[in-house]
């Protein structure tokens, strides 16, 4: 029975430690190097719609469970406030919808071969062409 | 020269398109299957519609509802962004199918909701102009985003099936279009923004003419009243609030100014022709004359909302107050209207019986022509003073409106939500109206992926007035594409 009491214990840590982090990441010729906290929060609830340069953002959602639940939670939201917020947006015309991929290994392509682009994914090895901006501990 | 020109306008045209981001097109839809209880409508009596044996004093209209299933709503939006070296631009075109729209079946409706250029310099700076639904509280420029919205079955004002069979009209409560809007959002604090909009259109749609008139096409606005109107508000996407959870929230307030169309019956009603009656020799007709009035009504409505969640629990309201300058004329044409209609339909028709009677008994007189003729002009009068009555059956005495609405949604997970709302509104204009309309709703969302959202919904709606409660179910499902 301790075992298994054990086995669950070491499961679980398992399991949560898979989503201990989250990072934020951008293509690798993007001049940027680092965003803190307001900066993400500002693109993904759509209200910074270009980067300093004057190109347009890509905000790329993940689809990823445990991902998105880690990142969203971290601005003290929930996923559906922000889709909320994209989709009055969208409507109204007053901006676009962040594409939404299916996991990390989608938007890690994506950002890699998109300059201006922006995502979060649960990996930390995100290759050559993207780089970490930011880390959600 | 001509071929050459074209051909350097269609190069042009091209370029100018090839500049832009990609066209998107993207859209939702919604459909329901409803189910209503029967329900009775009592009217008071009139010399129209008879009495009740049963209810004396009253007219009772018994509906007997059946189940139906309808595509309530299918929106297509194109959108293409253009960057300059002065801001940027967008064009916006919204396109709207109601009610099972089919052409060939002639069922539903299918309309240019919204088409509209924007400027934006900045954030804090934007310009709209075209054809839109300008921000008027919360919910009056969301109020056909279904998938924005938990319900089937919306609050009474927003609800365009109560619109359509012509209860309740939107109009008179909430701006329906503007043509031009300067708005933006200044931030305050890096957590709250302060927005305002400021915007001015067309009057509203009964002043817009049928048909072509003068150099007017049909569809032009071609009186001189216009609409002014304007929000302002404080918003946030979050501020920090309770341990590790954001409050996000909205405040404002709204306000236009336009003219409330009521010419129909201040200034176009067979009482205010007054030789028309003097010229039927009927005993006290006279007396009942009204002289025409000017049915322009200036208006004003002003409204106030509010919407706050915290931890997947929002809760949000609104308050429309509709209130009118400078009409007391008007108040004491509306107090009298009805009655003198009504008396003279009561008059006219006796006053036609008796001289029936008269030709009838005594068919051969020598003044049976002129009485025929007189006859003729009384039946004539009774004809278009009925269909009067008919249109205007439910006109109030009064123009005042007021709308209140409260809504609590709470999200036990991501995926399921669950709401509970009421909304309380009374329109003096209308008979049937003029006491208390409340309509009391529940349901539940669920959201299998980001794109469905399966709605299920129970309304309760009640007019005290006329002794109307109907009770209704529905679920359906929102899709976005």
């Amino acid at each position: 029975m301790k075992k298994i009491y054990l086995f669950l214990l070491g499961f679980f840590f398992i399991s949560n430690l898979s989503i201990a982090q989250v990072y934020v990441i951008l293509n690798s010729n993007n001049s940027i190097e680092n965003l803190n906290k307001t900066d993400i929060e500002n693109i993904y609830t759509l209200k910074k719609k270009n980067w300093d340069n004057g190109s347009k953002i890509i905000v790329i959602d993940n689809k990823d469970e445990n991902a998105s639940k880690k990142f969203y939670g971290f601005f003290g939201k929930q996923v559906s406030d922000f889709r909320k917020i994209w989709l009055r947006a969208q409507f109204s015309g007053e901006g676009q919808a962040p594409l939404v991929l299916n996991n990390d290994d989608e938007v890690i392509q994506k950002v890699s071969n998109e300059v201006n682009s922006i995502g979060f994914v649960t990996k930390k090895d995100v290759g050559k062409n993207a780089k970490i901006a930011f880390q959600i501990e | 020269m001509r071929k050459f020109l074209f051909l350097l306008f269609l190069i042009y045209a091209s370029v100018l398109f090839s500049q832009g981001e990609d066209l998107r097109i993207y859209g939702y839809m919604q459909a329901y299957g409803a189910y209503f209880s029967n329900y009775t409508v009592e009217y008071p009596v009139n010399p129209l519609l008879g009495n009740d044996p049963n209810k004396p004093g009253k007219f009772v209209k018994e509906i007997d509802y059946k189940p139906y299933f309808t595509a309530q709503q299918l929106n297509l939006f194109f959108t293409k962004n253009f960057r300059g070296r002065w801001g940027d631009f967008t064009a916006f075109v919204n396109l709207e199918a109601t009610n099972n729209f089919s052409a060939k079946q002639n069922f539903g409706n299918f309309k240019v909701e919204e088409v509209f250029g924007k400027y934006g310099i900045d954030e804090e700076l934007n310009i709209k102009f075209g054809y839109f639904i300008p921000p008027f509280n919360n919910l009056n420029e969301i109020k056909n985003r279904m998938p924005l919205l938990p319900f089937l079955f919306r609050p009474t004002i927003y609800e365009s099936y109560i619109n359509e069979i012509n209860i309740v009209i939107q109009e008179d409560f909430v701006p329906q279009k503007a043509n031009i809007q300067i708005y933006g959002g200044i931030p305050l604090s890096s957590d709250i923004t302060f927005n305002y909009a400021l915007y001015g259109g067309n009057a509203e749609q009964s002043y817009y003419s049928n048909q072509a008139l003068s150099i007017f096409p049909a569809g032009i606005d071609t009186s001189k009243y216009k609409l002014l109107g304007g929000r302002i508000g404080l918003e946030s996407y979050g501020i920090p609030f309770i341990a590790d959870q954001d409050l996000i929230f909205k405040v404002g307030i709204s306000g236009t100014y336009d003219r409330d169309n009521r010419n129909k019956y201040l200034n176009q009603s067979i009482l205010n022709n007054q030789t028309q009656i003097a010229s039927l020799g009927v005993a006290g007709l006279t007396n009942l004359y009204l002289a025409p009035i000017d049915g322009n009504l200036q208006r004003y409505r002003l409204g106030a909302d509010f919407s706050f969640t915290i931890s997947g629990l929002t809760i949000e309201g609104e308050v429309v107050q509709v209130k009118y300058f400078n009409n007391d004329p008007q108040i004491a044409y509306m107090n009298k209207y009805r009655d003198n209609l009504q008396n003279a339909l009561l008059l006219v028709g006796g006053a036609a019986k008796t001289l029936q009677m008269e030709i009838l008994t005594n068919p051969t007189s020598p003044d049976n022509a002129v009485k025929v003729l007189r006859l003729s002009s009384m039946q004539s009068f009774i004809d278009k003073a009925r269909n009067e009555f008919r249109e205007n059956i439910t006109v109030g005495k009064e123009f005042n409106k007021q709308f209140y609405y409260i809504s609590a949604n709470y999200n036990i997970t991501e995926d399921f939500q669950i709401y509970v709302s009421y909304d309380f509104s009374k329109d003096l204009a209308d008979l049937r109206l003029d006491d208390q309309v409340h309509m009391f709703y529940a349901g539940l969302n669920w959201k299998p992926t980001y794109a469905f959202v399966f709605k299920l919904q129970y309304a309760r709606q009640e007019v005290k007035k006329i002794n109307y409660l109907l009770n209704s179910y529905f679920f359906g499902a929102s899709l976005y594409f």
